[in-house]
């Protein structure tokens, strides 16, 4: 292997795993965002569904969908 | 995360994003084509300039999660946490990746992979601290407990590692061994620049990744307290999940 | 500090009392270490001139995976009869706890060592009596038992607490490792001139991580 040789892989090595690193991140933000959703679903919390519906009605909206 | 103070992180972010591309594609083409060839190492030595800046970030890591360990058991406040443990799995990507960069650098310079001199070696042990870290926030069941805990080991790694250095550099030079030495001969002015620049760009890039993860950590965590407050309101008999 | 030193006393002589009744600790760290030793002796050549190096290294070796052994068991002891919360419910000072636990660990482990060294002299045909030895044994041992009792604590409460505590002291303790094979081997070769850098270290490594664990105690028990 010649000394270019090391210094490609190296370098190719290097932003492979940074491309990898921040892709997962990507994903975290992902999972995330779903995950908020799901639980917020149903709940006065979730903004789109119960953007100015005071709390009990809200809960009893949710009681009322099951 | 929604808000103002949603907006202004996501911006922070944004620029940091950008500059951190910008730099880093000046500092690596002043570092691959800029700079002089090494006249004894050939073109290998361009490794130093993701090798070296890539070091510095992750012993800045390091020092970030020595403070917010501090920080953390001084206040207990859980951004305090959500610091240092961002900044630990940073650190501990790029720990990696000046492993190994450092052997590929090595294997041409040296005739081998790996030696036992005194920056790799402390190298290597704070890789293992890094781990050690992680694998003890995971064991280590309720989140205040592993704050904690791993706040602990940050702040006693961040003093053993300089003695680590100490010791393993004493054990080479106290006892006849052949010593082998990067290359300490001063750098033509352009060698300088081209580091500096990607010192910089690594630098920033650090950042930037730190604003990604701690945000995930910060809406990790009050994901937790959601799920905790809707539970306990489930258990009121207040709504029904 | 008369009063704290008291209670200090009174904590170590509840665990040598306990130990000495049931004899969980001892005899199990005392045969580890000599079994290392001499499994030690195959796996290096101990015939030739390097006997000295590769024994101090073994040695030491074998003191720390004993070490392992007694801090790991001791805590686990002390938590399956709960006697550590009932410790934490008493109106002492934490640091004081730790002191007195640093010091029950300490001396475990010191007559583990007092023992096993004549047997390794012995077997290895060293001189094993002089004084610098026995300083350096003491100095590292107090770097082991002062990081040791903080991790022990933290890894007890933790999953795999077997595991875990040589994961985080392994790279911990490295510099008095270093330090202590490398002073041991000096002395064993009758190099003592060298002596200094590495007595320094251990002394250094021994107050600032005996400060530091005294200090950050408090906050590991009260998780």
């Amino acid at each position: 292997m010649s000394n270019v040789t090391y210094l490609f892989v190296a370098f190719l090595i290097t932003w492979l795993v940074i491309s990898a690193y921040l892709w997962m991140l990507g994903r975290q933000v992902q999972n995330l965002k779903d995950e908020v959703e799901s639980l917020t679903e149903g709940t006065e919390l979730n903004p789109e569904r119960f953007a100015a519906t005071p709390l009990h009605e809200a809960d009893a909206k949710a009681a009322g969908q099951r | 995360m929604k808000g103002k103070r949603g907006d202004w992180v996501s911006n922070l972010g944004l620029v940091l994003g950008v500059l951190t591309g910008i730099t880093l594609a000046v500092g690596l083409y002043l570092g691959l084509v800029y700079a002089p060839m090494d006249a004894i190492q050939g073109n290998a030595q361009r490794i130093f300039y993701i090798h070296v800046p890539m070091a510095w970030v992750a012993f800045l890591a390091f020092f970030v999660v020595f403070v917010a360990g501090v920080m953390y058991l001084w206040k207990r406040d859980l951004i305090w946490d959500q610091v240092a443990r961002s900044s630990a799995e940073i650190g501990l990507v790029f720990t990696t990746l000046v492993l190994i960069t450092g052997s590929f650098w090595g294997r041409p310079i040296w005739g081998t992979w790996w030696t036992w001199d005194a920056r790799l070696t402390t190298t290597l042990l704070l890789w293992f601290i890094f781990l050690g870290y992680f694998m003890l926030r995971a064991y280590a069941g309720e989140r205040s407990r592993a704050a904690t805990f791993s706040a602990v080991i940050g702040i006693i790694g961040f003093f053993d590692v300089p003695i680590i250095y100490l010791s393993v550099d004493w054990w080479r030079t106290l006892h006849p061994q052949a010593v082998i030495s990067v290359t300490g001969a001063s750098m033509p002015g352009q060698m300088v620049v081209a580091l500096m620049v990607c010192l910089l760009g690594f630098t920033l890039l650090y950042g930037y990744l730190m604003v990604q993860k701690l945000g995930i950590e910060r809406a990790k965590d009050q994901l937790i307290d959601y799920q905790y407050a809707l539970s306990e309101r489930e258990a009121e008999g207040v709504i029904a999940v | 500090m008369r009063d704290g030193l008291g209670k200090v006393s009174i904590l170590v002589w509840k665990d040598l009392l306990t130990e000495v009744r049931t004899k969980d600790l001892f005899g199990g760290m005392f045969i580890f270490a000599v079994l290392t030793i001499i499994t030690f002796n195959f796996a290096f050549d101990l015939s030739g001139a390097n006997r000295a190096a590769s024994g101090a290294g073994a040695m030491w070796v074998a003191f720390n995976f004993a070490g392992f052994l007694g801090l790991g068991r001791s805590i686990a002891l002390e938590r399956d009869r709960g006697s550590l919360d009932g410790l934490l419910l008493c109106p002492v000072d934490r640091g004081t706890i730790f002191m007195g636990k640093f010091i029950g660990n300490l001396l475990f482990i010191s007559l583990v060592e007092v023992i096993s060294v004549p047997i390794f002299g012995a077997l290895f045909n060293l001189n094993v009596f002089q004084p610098a030895l026995f300083l350096v044994l003491l100095l590292g041992t107090v770097g082991f038992a002062a990081i040791g009792t903080l991790l022990a604590v933290m890894a007890a409460s933790t999953r795999s607490r077997e595991v875990m505590l040589p994961v985080l002291m392994f790279p911990i303790l490295l510099p008095v490792v270093i330090a202590s094979v490398r002073a041991t081997t000096l002395i064993l070769t009758d190099q003592t001139r060298d002596l200094a850098p590495w007595l320094n270290l251990l002394g250094a490594y021994d107050v600032l991580f005996l400060a530091i664990s005294y200090l950050v105690f408090e906050r590991v028990v009260e998780e």
